[in-house]
């Protein structure tokens, strides 16, 4: 049940992002979804299996997206690897900080995009809108990261429980 | 005996005589002593009893009557969501067959190969411009080939898979078409900017652009075909200090509302003169 909901929820996540919100306009202006997922994992979820689906989430984002390949496959690893190193300074509750970090996921991802911007010499180092696209991303992702984080721990629950009531039948 | 008898008879006739007389009598006026004294009892109770029937029936109506009348509600609503859901569909189908006829015309006057592909995806991050399309190399769409829509150029295929394809779009900033300036055959490089407008780079200041001018393909890029509209001159601004002036453009084609693109199968390829062979040789 937990590796049904790692599957789920990745691939439950990236396809609202790709194929329902393109339906909304203005909705490219709304954060990474997948951020908030990268926190839970990175705050609730064993090491390992964090990472390697961290590294999937990351493979179908940038075999999708039209970035470089390997742009978010990074970024969710950095998140990843800053989330942990401020978890083992400051106790977070989740239910709290969960929107400012996502906040600071979303600032993380688009510094990665914009240095590659920088670097990839295509002229331009910023879009025109950058700073006013990124604070309309900051302000959603303050808003609602941590409902979406919330959600996340909630439906893990439910699968867990799910899990356990399954396994005692099968013991019976 | 014969007397007694007699006398009791005339006695009942005139008794009932007078009786008729005197019902007919009051009965005209409409006046009834006996009658009157029983309204001010009974009609209070009348009252009531009406009352409890009306209040009886009213909640009959009202409520137990209503659950017939949700039940009606309910099948109601239904039938308004089926005919709404295909009136929506008729609608949807209108408007497919009208963007078909218009993708259909655009094939005819083009003259060349072109399939047509769905917009799956589109991808969500602000800084890149990128969609998915439901056609593949089975379809016959590989890597570089020109997406257009019929208002003018919508991108090119950077990656093709079996089924799928993904296009950048002409607004992508990594994303550049070599275009000239239609009336005045001013060239330039047309370069993603924003989903609004791109930027037409590399313009002499003494080339002849103007806002409203219309860009199109000049084919140079070996990539679109000569000709294809890309989209109209919003901005010129000359007042740099550099040697090229600064243009913005704004694309023909809607990109927030792409729902199907044309891929251009066989765009014309540029030949290599025999000359030029044995300069590569």
């Amino acid at each position: 049940m937990r590796y049904f909901f790692y599957i789920a929820a990745g691939i439950g996540l990236f396809l609202f992002q790709s194929a329902v919100m393109p339906c909304f306009s203005e909705s490219e202006k709304f954060y990474d979804v997948l951020i908030p997922f990268v926190l839970y994992l990175s705050i609730f979820c064993p090491l390992i299996e964090s990472i390697i689906v961290i590294l999937i989430s990351g493979f179908l984002m940038d075999s999708m997206g039209g970035g470089v390949f390997g742009l978010y496959m990074t970024s969710y690893v950095w998140i990843f690897i800053g989330m942990r190193r401020i978890m083992g300074v400051v106790h977070i509750p989740d239910s709290f900080l969960s929107g400012p970090i996502t906040g600071l996921g979303v600032l993380l991802e688009d510094a990665i995009v914009f240095g590659l911007f920088r670097y990839s010499g295509n002229g331009n180092p910023l879009p025109e809108d950058a700073f006013y696209v990124l604070s309309i991303r900051l302000a959603w992702a303050v808003a609602t990261g941590g409902m979406v984080v919330l959600g996340l721990r909630y439906i893990h629950k439910l699968c867990d429980e799910q899990s356990w009531r399954l396994s005692a039948k099968f013991a019976k | 005996m014969f007397f007694k008898k007699a006398l009791m008879f005339a006695s009942l006739i005139i008794l009932a005589v007078g009786g008729i007389i005197a019902i007919s009598f009051f009965g005209m006026r409409g006046y009834s002593p006996v009658g009157i004294g029983a309204v001010p009892v009974m009609a209070p109770v009348q009252k009531s009893v009406s009352y409890a029937v009306y209040a009886i029936k009213d909640v009959w109506n009202h409520y137990f009557f209503l659950v017939s009348a949700a039940k009606q509600n309910d099948e109601l609503k239904k039938a308004l969501g089926d005919v709404l859901e295909q009136n929506n569909q008729c609608k949807e189908t209108s408007l497919a067959n009208i963007r078909m006829r218009y993708m259909l015309n655009f094939r005819k006057k083009t003259g060349q190969e072109v399939l047509v592909a769905e917009v799956i995806a589109k991808d969500p991050s602000p800084w890149f411009k990128s969609l998915i399309i439901d056609k593949g190399t089975r379809d016959g769409v590989k890597k570089g080939l020109p997406v257009v829509v019929p208002e003018g150029v919508a991108g090119i295929i950077t990656e093709a898979s079996k089924r799928y394809s993904k296009v950048q779009m002409i607004i992508d900033r990594n994303a550049a078409v070599d275009a000239l300036v239609q009336r005045s055959r001013a060239r330039g490089i047309l370069k993603g900017n924003s989903a609004e407008q791109c930027l037409f780079q590399y313009v002499p200041r003494k080339h002849d652009v103007e806002v409203g001018d219309t860009l199109i393909s000049s084919g140079l890029d070996g990539v679109f075909p000569k000709g294809l509209r890309i989209g109209e001159v919003s901005v010129v601004n000359k007042s740099g200090t550099g040697i090229f002036q600064e243009v913005l453009v704004s694309p023909y084609a809607d990109f927030e509302k792409l729902e199907e693109v044309l891929v251009i199968l066989n765009p014309p390829k540029y030949e290599v003169t025999g000359d030029n062979e044995e300069d590569e040789e």
